[in-house]
């Protein structure tokens, strides 16, 4: 095992790793930014580096100072997190050229999969199912004309992408146009390159994906899938595991399939690898993450298994502790991820100092969060503060766990996406399990705000304390007041008279 | 005397009577209430007619406050008699009678500005893409207007609360 791991992230996957390296008794090497010096994965590490000001691109993204840090605080290996350097080919050979280990994949393999267009190809030839497209590097009139082809509706992509960004749903041909311009701009703006694909649209399909875990020895194991389907401009919000559309079957024809893909390309570490599923329970190669996923705690919670300590393992050259076999799926999860975000006004940035935070506990619920009382969420870095996770015998207990967690969740400073999640649990085509990608779009009113619940509680609230203001303003000028908290007791002697 | 004041919870308005000894009317009933401090000037107990719940409040300004009840957030602002007179007098603000500016809820980029000076919008409509944290966002009229003024363009850089579009009156 390694003996000091440097981790090339922040937030809460930072916090994540150095919890599993802290467990595994190895040193940490955090790195921070001038907007990080507070941060908890600063404070949680063994050490910490400070490598530049606040915008990715002058510290997070910045390979020379990262390989810098590894060698100086004498680290041995490199663990990359999701996001950021995660899915950078250039970034793992830096790594091992400085004789260190990257925690992931070999850097052939995250070059493979990371060109959505040469991922494609690879699972074609080994076998694996994709939707109908069309090549890279069209330009914008070959595209338009190769849409007719494939018929509408059809999706706009990066062929450098991921996260949503760049892609687009056309359902109509004269919005193509416009949709590939836009595209374009996104996709060089995210990732520099600005080339896109066309793909078929498949409708009423679900996202679900699985998570594979792969050793230096050959051996290599799926630990089920994560249902992704509520999304928002392709940004996932809601995961479970397993998924309410999945049976023993599919599963294993899903799984067997994934293994193919790894072993077709020598897949190393922990990967998953993006389905879509349509109506009929065909399924299609969408791509696969080289890297951890936000989402991985739901698959731990049902299959017991630590993936990112199976991550740092296998990255030091062990085989792998299970067998497929030893994989049974105990439970359900589901997680929610807590966004920096105002649901009612189109999501929109929430930015400002937390000025108070109490996180959910109790039985089933796990936390994973990279905030605390007193931070200021600046527009840096991405929105996601901070994922609840609940486990329950059933999915029904989970859904009930995760829904009381999150009346749990108090915060104040911010708007976060907790009341949209809320809506969401309490939706009864979410909790009969009946839900594709399209049902955000298809459910408006998960969107709009009712304060009907809380009308008088929270009327009440504010006058009294609001009152309290005035009178304490009074009593401050007049100078005669004696008790500044006289209205709640004389409400209380009030309520000891009746 | 008693104190009157008019509520608004996200929009919704509730109106509270105080009276001297600190009973409480709420849209004309009496309601037993009691609110209990419990940290940091900003953690209550709150039971009304013997239902609990958690309060979180934050004061912001001129009257408005956050409030989570239970969790819930909400925005509420509290006009007590004075403020209510002096909007009245105002010709009552509840619909804006002059130009509306919109302005940038965060720094970003400008990606696009869909619409042009004279054009005619309704509330909810994009008025502007701006591009912040990688992604594309729409900034959208909260009113009916009509395009007045546009102060960006294309490819600029604005900070957050600068004014991107003016509307007049529709």
């Amino acid at each position: 095992m390694f003996r000091k791991v440097l981790v090339a992230n922040r937030g809460e996957i930072a916090v994540r790793i150095i919890r599993a390296c802290q467990e595994l008794g190895v040193q940490t090497v955090a790195v921070y930014s001038e907007a990080d010096r507070r941060a908890l994965h600063v404070r949680y590490a063994d050490e910490a580096y400070f490598i530049g000001p606040p915008p990715p691109g002058d510290s997070y993204l910045r390979i020379d100072k990262l390989i810098d840090v590894a060698i100086r605080s004498g680290a041995d290996a490199v663990h990359p997190g999701y996001g950021f350097l995660a899915e950078n080919a250039t970034f793992a050979r830096a790594v091992a050229e400085a004789g260190l280990t990257f925690v992931g994949p070999s850097p052939e393999a995250i070059a493979l999969m990371g060109d959505k267009v040469a991922a494609r190809e690879s699972a074609l030839r080994a076998g694996v199912p994709v939707v109908p497209g069309t090549p890279r590097s069209l330009v914008d009139d070959e595209l338009i004309a190769a849409a007719e082809r494939l018929g509408f509706p059809l999706m706009v992509k990066a062929a450098a992408g991921g996260g949503g960004k760049g892609m687009r749903v056309v359902h109509d041909p004269a919005e193509l146009p416009s949709a590939l311009q836009a595209a374009r701009r996104e996709a060089k703006g995210a990732f520099g390159d600005g080339r896109i694909y066309l793909e078929k649209l498949i409708e009423g399909g679900r996202h679900i994906e699985i998570q594979v875990l792969a050793d230096e020895h050959g051996n290599s194991i799926a630990l089920g899938e994560r249902e992704c389907s509520i999304q928002r401009r392709h940004q996932k919000l809601l995961e479970e595991a397993p998924s309410p559309f999945v049976d023993e079957d599919l599963r294993q024809r899903m799984s067997e399939t994934a293994l193919a893909l790894v072993r077709a390309v020598n897949y190393t570490n922990a990967g998953t690898v993006e389905f879509l599923v349509d109506r009929d329970r065909n399924f299609y190669f969408l791509e696969m993450n080289t890297r951890l996923q936000v989402e991985h705690p739901v698959t731990e919670m049902i299959t017991g298994v630590d993936i990112v300590k199976e991550q740092l393992r296998i990255a030091s050259g062990r085989r792998l502790r299970y067998k497929q076999e030893d994989i049974r799926l105990k439970g359900w999860a589901m997680e929610a991820r807590i966004t920096a975000e105002d649901p009612y006004n189109n999501f929109l940035p929430s930015t400002g100092r937390i000025t108070l935070l109490q996180e959910p506990t109790g039985p089933g619920v796990r936390v994973e969060s990279g905030v605390f009382e007193g931070l200021e969420i600046s527009l840096f870095y991405d929105p996601m503060i901070a994922k609840v996770i609940a486990w329950g015998e059933t999915r029904g207990e989970a859904l009930l766990r995760l829904r009381r967690a999150l009346q749990e969740y108090r915060i104040l400073g911010i708007k976060t996406n907790i009341p949209f999640h809320r809506r969401l649990l309490d939706n009864t085509n979410f909790i009969g399990g009946v839900y594709d990608t399209g049902f955000l779009e298809n459910t408006p009113e998960l969107l709009t705000s009712s304060a009907r619940h809380h009308l008088h509680p929270a009327a009440i609230a504010a006058t009294l304390l609001m009152h309290q203001r005035r009178q304490r303003a009074l009593v401050l000028v007049s100078g005669t007041g004696d008790d500044r908290s006289s209205l709640w007791k004389i409400a209380a002697r009030r309520e000891a008279l009746r | 005397m008693s104190t009157r004041y008019i509520a608004y919870v996200d929009g919704q308005q509730v109106e509270l009577l105080i009276h001297p000894h600190g009973a409480l009317d709420v849209d004309g009933h009496p309601v037993e209430v009691h609110l209990e401090h419990i940290a940091n000037e900003t953690i209550y107990s709150l039971i009304i007619e013997h239902h609990s719940y958690e309060v979180y409040a934050e004061y912001l300004q001129e009257g408005r406050w956050v409030i989570l009840v239970d969790g819930e957030r909400h925005e509420v602002v509290v006009e007590d008699e004075r403020m209510q007179r002096l909007k009245q007098l105002g010709g009552g603000a509840a619909k804006p009678v002059g130009d509306v500016q919109i302005k940038a809820p965060m720094p970003g980029l400008i990606v696009k500005v869909p619409v042009q000076e004279g054009q005619q919008v309704t509330a909810h409509e994009a008025v502007i893409i701006l591009e912040a944290m990688k992604m594309e966002n729409e900034i959208r009229t909260p009113v009916d207007g009509v395009v007045k003024s546009i102060l960006v363009k294309p490819g600029q850089a604005v900070d957050q609360n600068e004014i991107l579009v003016v509307l007049g009156p529709p």
